[in-house]
């Protein structure tokens, strides 16, 4: 059974994840409840999603390179907290740049501009 | 489903380390949306429940930790182990069994010793060996299910050349043939204990 990579650049949501996640860490370290949150909060709870989709969609990322994970004691709590790596930076920039091409090649056809 | 049980079917196959790891994040993930519930005013149990609910299907995170963890050929031995135990195949298996043998009792009226206990041997044997493999793939933590299937790899083997043996010196049936059968056999179970045993270590590692 071949192994299917979790991001990609078709950005249904499921392939969009790891870019959101990505996003989400390019305000610094921050921990998956974090991440979640801020996705959430940002897209005003448009793009919603099972939160324990998240992880192994977060550990895919540090799996192939893309960020870095470090645990952290935090009231008593252990926190892992991810963080972007520059391959997971370009990563982001590249699907940042085809989410934007996509995104004006749909609006040509359902923004009735073309 | 509570968080313990959700934790329990989501890192059933995955190795132990990788287990840790899935369960520290999503038990903090947890504590801090129980948190966030009880600041809107929910009691604890209220938001513990919530909480849990919002992981979502346990079996489809399951199988998405899988596709991380597990190699691929671990994920197709899983993937087919999950199938073939949901599909009580092993079940159909050892009815078929049975079925042979009342045939096989019917049929041919002279007892012979290796076809009247042949059967419910081959069928106790492959019982055993898909109910183990089941009970291995779905949970590793029974290592003692993977420790009998190694044992009991050798002893089914030399069983079975034992009675094949007997077979042909009552037939007189040729031996040569028969040799490069066993010889197949001995190779495709020496590469399956292996591979048992190696998936073993890698479950059992810390």
């Amino acid at each position: 059974m071949p192994r299917v990579p979790m991001y990609s650049s078709d950005m249904n949501l499921k392939g969009s994840l790891p870019t959101l996640i990505l996003e989400a860490l390019t305000r610094g370290p921050s921990h998956g409840y974090e991440i979640a949150s801020s996705i959430k909060r940002r897209s005003q709870d448009v793009l919603s999603f099972k939160e324990g989709t998240l992880y192994p969609a977060l550990h895919t990322l540090e799996r192939d390179g893309m960020v870095t994970s470090a645990t952290e004691i935090e009231t008593g709590r252990t926190r892992r907290y991810y963080q972007l790596t520059d391959k997971g930076n370009k990563h982001l920039e590249k699907s940042r740049l085809e989410w934007q091409k996509m995104s004006r090649a749909i609006d040509g056809i359902l923004g009735g501009t073309a | 489903v509570n968080l313990e049980t959700w934790l329990d079917i989501a890192t059933k196959n995955l190795a132990p380390r990788a287990a840790a790891k899935v369960h520290e994040d999503i038990t903090a993930h947890v504590e801090s949306s129980v948190e966030h519930h009880q600041l809107e005013g929910m009691n604890s149990e209220e938001a513990r429940a919530l909480a849990v609910r919002e992981l979502g299907n346990a079996i489809s995170s399951a199988k998405k930790f899988e596709s991380v963890y597990l190699t691929r050929t671990e994920l197709t031995r899983v993937t087919r182990d999950r199938e073939w135990a949901r599909s009580f195949g092993w079940i159909a298996v050892a009815f078929l069994a049975i079925l042979v043998y009342f045939i096989v009792e019917v049929l041919i009226p002279t007892r012979e010793w290796e076809l009247v206990w042949g059967q419910p041997l081959f069928l106790l044997t492959q019982v055993f060996w898909h109910g183990t493999r089941w009970f291995t793939a779905g949970n590793p933590s029974l290592h003692r299910y993977a420790k009998a299937q190694l044992v009991l790899q050798p002893i089914v083997l030399i069983g079975t050349l034992g009675s094949s043996v007997f077979f042909v010196q009552r037939y007189g049936l040729p031996s040569v043939a028969l040799m490069v059968v066993y010889a197949v056999l001995i190779v495709a179970w020496s590469v399956q204990v292996r591979r048992d045993f190696l998936r073993w270590q890698k479950l059992r590692a810390p």
